[in-house]
């Protein structure tokens, strides 16, 4: 079986980003739109389930989840 | 001074926009039309810094019904505008933050993969009858009806309806991408959405008793959880998701195939290297994607381009124009089918990215792996004709294609 790795933090693709917002509107504590219309990842602390459904609910799958090494 | 040809419909123009486009885009960035009655913007920057600004408002249907129609006609099409104002391609925040993250979870790209066995049974079905023919109208007999059939499929409405949606989804078209010469387009779309409505209801009311595996009977069950999604959201958003879903789809297979098929160099490359279907795909949105054009109204008075744009003014964000631009896209007039990135803008960007764009896309691939494996000496034999229209980029049918 699979060992359980820990979720550190997420990454936003900046080339594959359109802007849509959606991980903004479901996760506000965790992305913001940057001032070149991308998102960024601003948590401190990841929450597996909003990042999940973040990563999920983008259109263009950019939102990489990155777990401990 | 260079003078500018205003009339967006000029068979110049739509016959060939590409010229046009870099004058614009060279001289008049940000370009009043007088006939238009409004301004243009043409550069990728500008198109793309309009997409993503939220002083830039996508309801422009309100501004229409206020502005353009007189108090009996508002009266008259009072269903129209009801309609139309609660589709989320033309809400603005917050009501289409709301109304968006709904929609989302049926189209995001998990949800998609799931129809990948039913998008691959239509693909089968309608080459299998392409089979043993030596001419076929790629309109007609695939690009017309295919994607129809996967979006009745999705909405959950049985096949043998999908031909009823043809006529009110090309009704609801004529009115929003800007046919010409259309005097009762305003009739024709509001007969449209009435009996389009009556019959989602009749799904609707058939779905509360049964509620099967579809999109219909998942948004009934969201809008038992969420008291502010009304019934009415629910057929509206599935008129807009069968309107947004159909010509749009039909588009982007009728050009990308026939450019392709003009393009012989890239058409033999894809055929001897398929793995570049993705890029050739992207390249297709970006060269010929289905939509030339978007709306907006300007939200506040600003600055664009050294233009002073007054808030209230309308402007047309001309995607293909940024497609092709040169700052940000070497080489733009080139079909390069592995054109890679490729942040072409025919999804549109910011909080209106096509919800669809997954499912065209894999519908895309689906199709033309299938297109180029099965017929490999399939040729054009019509002449191309663009449609009038100012938004919208479509060829006239039919596309005949000779396949022996």
């Amino acid at each position: 079986m699979q060992q359980q790795r820990k979720l550190v933090r997420a990454w936003v693709d900046p080339d594959l980003c359109v802007g849509s917002a959606m991980c903004v509107s479901s996760s506000p504590e965790a992305f913001r739109m940057g001032p070149d219309g991308h998102a960024i990842y601003v948590a401190d602390t990841a929450d597996e389930t909003t990042l999940l459904d973040a990563a999920e609910l983008c259109p263009v799958s950019a939102i990489q989840l990155i777990y401990e090494e | 001074m260079l003078t500018v040809n205003d009339d967006l419909l000029d068979p110049e123009i739509i016959q060939n926009p590409s010229p046009y486009y870099k004058m614009l885009r060279e001289h008049y960035p940000c370009y009043w039309n007088e006939r238009w009655r409004g301004w243009v913007l043409t550069r990728y920057e500008d198109v793309y810094g309009a997409l993503h600004s939220p002083k830039m408002l996508a309801d422009r249907i309100t501004p229409f019904f206020k502005t353009r129609l007189n108090d009996e006609e508002r009266e008259r099409f009072a269903l129209t505008y009801q309609v139309l104002h609660s589709f989320v391609v033309f809400l603005d925040p917050p009501e289409h933050t709301h109304l968006r993250r709904i929609f989302s979870r049926a189209f995001m790209p998990k949800a998609v993969a799931t129809m990948r066995g039913v998008v691959e049974s239509y693909v089968k079905d309608f080459f299998d009858q392409w089979e043993g023919r030596s001419t076929v109208d790629l309109n007609r007999d695939f690009a017309y009806p295919f994607p129809a059939n996967v979006i009745a499929s999705i909405i959950g409405a049985p096949r043998e309806d999908v031909h009823r949606f043809h006529g009110w989804a090309d009704a609801l078209t004529t009115l929003l991408l800007a046919g010409v010469g259309e005097e009762q387009r305003m009739d024709r779309a509001q007969n449209a959405l009435i009996e389009f409505k009556a019959y989602l209801r009749g799904l609707y009311d058939e779905r509360v008793k049964n509620p099967r595996d579809d999109m219909m009977s998942w948004l009934m069950e969201v809008q038992r959880n969420d008291p502010t999604l009304t019934p009415d959201d629910v057929l509206h958003s599935c008129i807009l998701l069968v309107n947004a879903g159909h010509e749009t789809t039909q588009d982007l297979i009728c050009n990308t195939l026939t450019t392709l098929l003009q393009t012989p160099d890239q058409l033999s490359l894809l055929r001897e290297k398929p793995q570049h279907m993705k890029t050739a795909i992207e390249e297709g949105l970006r060269f010929n994607g289905p939509l030339k054009g978007t709306m907006r109204v300007a939200g506040e008075d600003m600055v664009i381009a050294d233009k002073q744009v007054r808030a209230g003014d309308r402007i047309l964000l001309l995607m293909g124009a940024a497609n092709r631009d040169p700052a940000k896209f070497e080489d733009p007039e080139r079909f390069d089918a592995t054109r890679y990135p490729n942040l072409h803008l025919s999804f549109s960007h910011g909080i209106h990215f096509c919800l669809g764009a997954p499912l065209a896309r894999m519908e895309m691939e689906i199709a033309f792996n299938a297109l180029l494996r099965r017929f490999p000496k399939m040729e054009l034999t019509s002449s191309i004709q663009w449609d009038p229209r100012i938004l919208g980029r479509s060829i006239q049918p039919p596309i005949n294609l000779r396949l022996d």
